[in-house]
């Protein structure tokens, strides 16, 4: 009984504790409140990396276009949409991936502006997806002596289309957006990338996903980036105070 | 300054993690199991149960000169494994009985066998694994070959555990 009597005094204790703690929250944000809002921003523009190593790597072919929606004083729901398509040669491998991906997820801006700029450096969050295909083009069969010569594979056995693939996975993001003219930001962005999910088929594994890129058979992390430039149109949905 | 910091110090993450490019599944670990090779043991004809030891046994290709072997057993052996060509369905071999000697035999063994290949990992790529096809052997038990006879022991060969195919001479 008088263990009750004192377990119902600490949690009480607690409960009045948290309560004035709430409100005292409650009133600091009434303080936020009075900031001036910012004005909801669309921005897009596209991946620069990936078009000019398309022109330079004829193994490489890729795309990307990117946008953000600016929500808040410090916070953009992004996104990013793709296709790229590789051949690479993979130790005995050689195979093309190709297919598309979608990324969205939100950028936090950590960098204090001065009054009418908006250069940016952000963290961010994203959650992915990605549909591709893969093709063995050809392999050389592992063996532990080569009496007869390599044995190269081109085509029948293992070789051919692996359709219908899919991955999910998750990126932590950092990178920087600057304004470089009116309107126009250049920025880039390093990922970490950790696999969620990969359908796998039976017969072959999961090494490269578009947009995840290299996958390893040891763990379940990536890493990629972007080089961007991209145009904003500031509109306004509130009436300006 | 404390979120510096923190940004900072996950820049420095990012930058490591991407220069790493050489990690552990580059390189083909030994010991993983490759392309089988064919394992084949030598019995005597009259007495299918006994080994039997071949006589200086060399085995070398069709278009190989005489002197040239991918095999020799120089005081005889009762079993050898021999590789199977990927390039093509069958595996065509000079099987030499007491090479150089004044008995010296030559049997031309032409194996047919079917092949699927198996994924391992990303360093290692694929593995094939044969299987043998409705005539197996031939160029055996003619009137001149030192070959009598063969027995599929195993019709797969997917590893290199215990024989696959017996021959009776």
């Amino acid at each position: 009984m008088k263990t009750a009597c004192i377990w119902h005094y600490i949690i009480s204790f607690i409960f009045i504790a948290n309560l004035q703690s709430l409100s005292a929250q409650s009133r600091n944000d009434s303080l936020v409140k009075d900031k001036i809002k910012a004005p909801l921003t669309l921005r897009f523009g596209i991946d620069l990396f990936q078009p000019t190593m398309s022109q330079f790597d004829n193994t490489f072919k890729g795309f990307e276009i990117v946008g953000d929606l600016r929500i808040n004083e410090n916070l953009y729901l992004s996104s990013e949409i793709g296709t790229l398509e590789r051949t690479q040669q993979s130790e005995l491998i050689n195979f093309t991936t190709s297919g598309s991906y979608l990324k969205f997820g939100v950028d936090f801006n950590m960098y204090k502006n001065w009054t009418g700029m908006n250069n940016q450096v952000f963290l961010g969050i994203r959650f992915a997806n990605s549909l591709y295909n893969h093709n063995i083009n050809n392999y050389v069969l592992y063996r532990s002596e080569q009496l007869f010569g390599e044995d190269l594979v081109q085509d029948g056995y293992s070789t051919g289309k692996l359709s219908e693939l899919n991955a999910q996975w998750i990126e932590f993001l950092v990178g920087m957006k600057v304004q470089v003219l009116k309107n126009t930001y250049m920025g880039f962005s390093l990922r970490l990338n950790r696999l969620l999910g990969s359908s796998s088929s039976e017969n072959f594994g999961v090494l490269f996903i578009p947009g995840f890129n290299r996958v390893t058979d040891e763990n379940i992390f990536g890493s990629s980036f972007n080089y961007t430039i991209t145009y904003s149109i500031p509109f306004r949905f509130r009436k300006s105070k | 300054m404390k979120r510096q910091t923190t940004l900072i110090s996950i820049f420095i993450f990012f930058c490591f993690t991407s220069l790493s490019k050489c990690e552990r599944d580059d390189i083909c670990k030994e010991g993983t199991s490759a392309t089988p090779n064919l394992i084949i043991r030598f019995f005597d004809a009259n007495n299918v149960n006994e080994p039997k030891t071949v006589p200086f046994f060399v085995i070398n290709q069709l278009d190989d000169d005489y002197q040239d072997y991918i095999r020799r057993y120089l005081i005889g052996t009762d079993s050898v494994s021999i590789p199977l060509r990927g390039s093509q369905n069958f595996t065509q071999l000079k099987f030499f009985y007491n090479w150089g000697g004044e008995d010296e035999n030559i049997d031309t063994l032409k194996i047919n066998h079917d092949r699927f290949d198996v994924y391992l990992n990303r360093a290692c790529g694929f593995k094939g694994q044969f299987i043998f096809n409705e005539n197996p052997i031939e160029g055996i038990s003619t009137e001149n070959s030192w070959i009598k006879s063969y027995k599929i022991i195993k019709d797969s060969i997917l590893n290199e555990d215990s024989m696959h195919l017996a021959l009776y001479h």
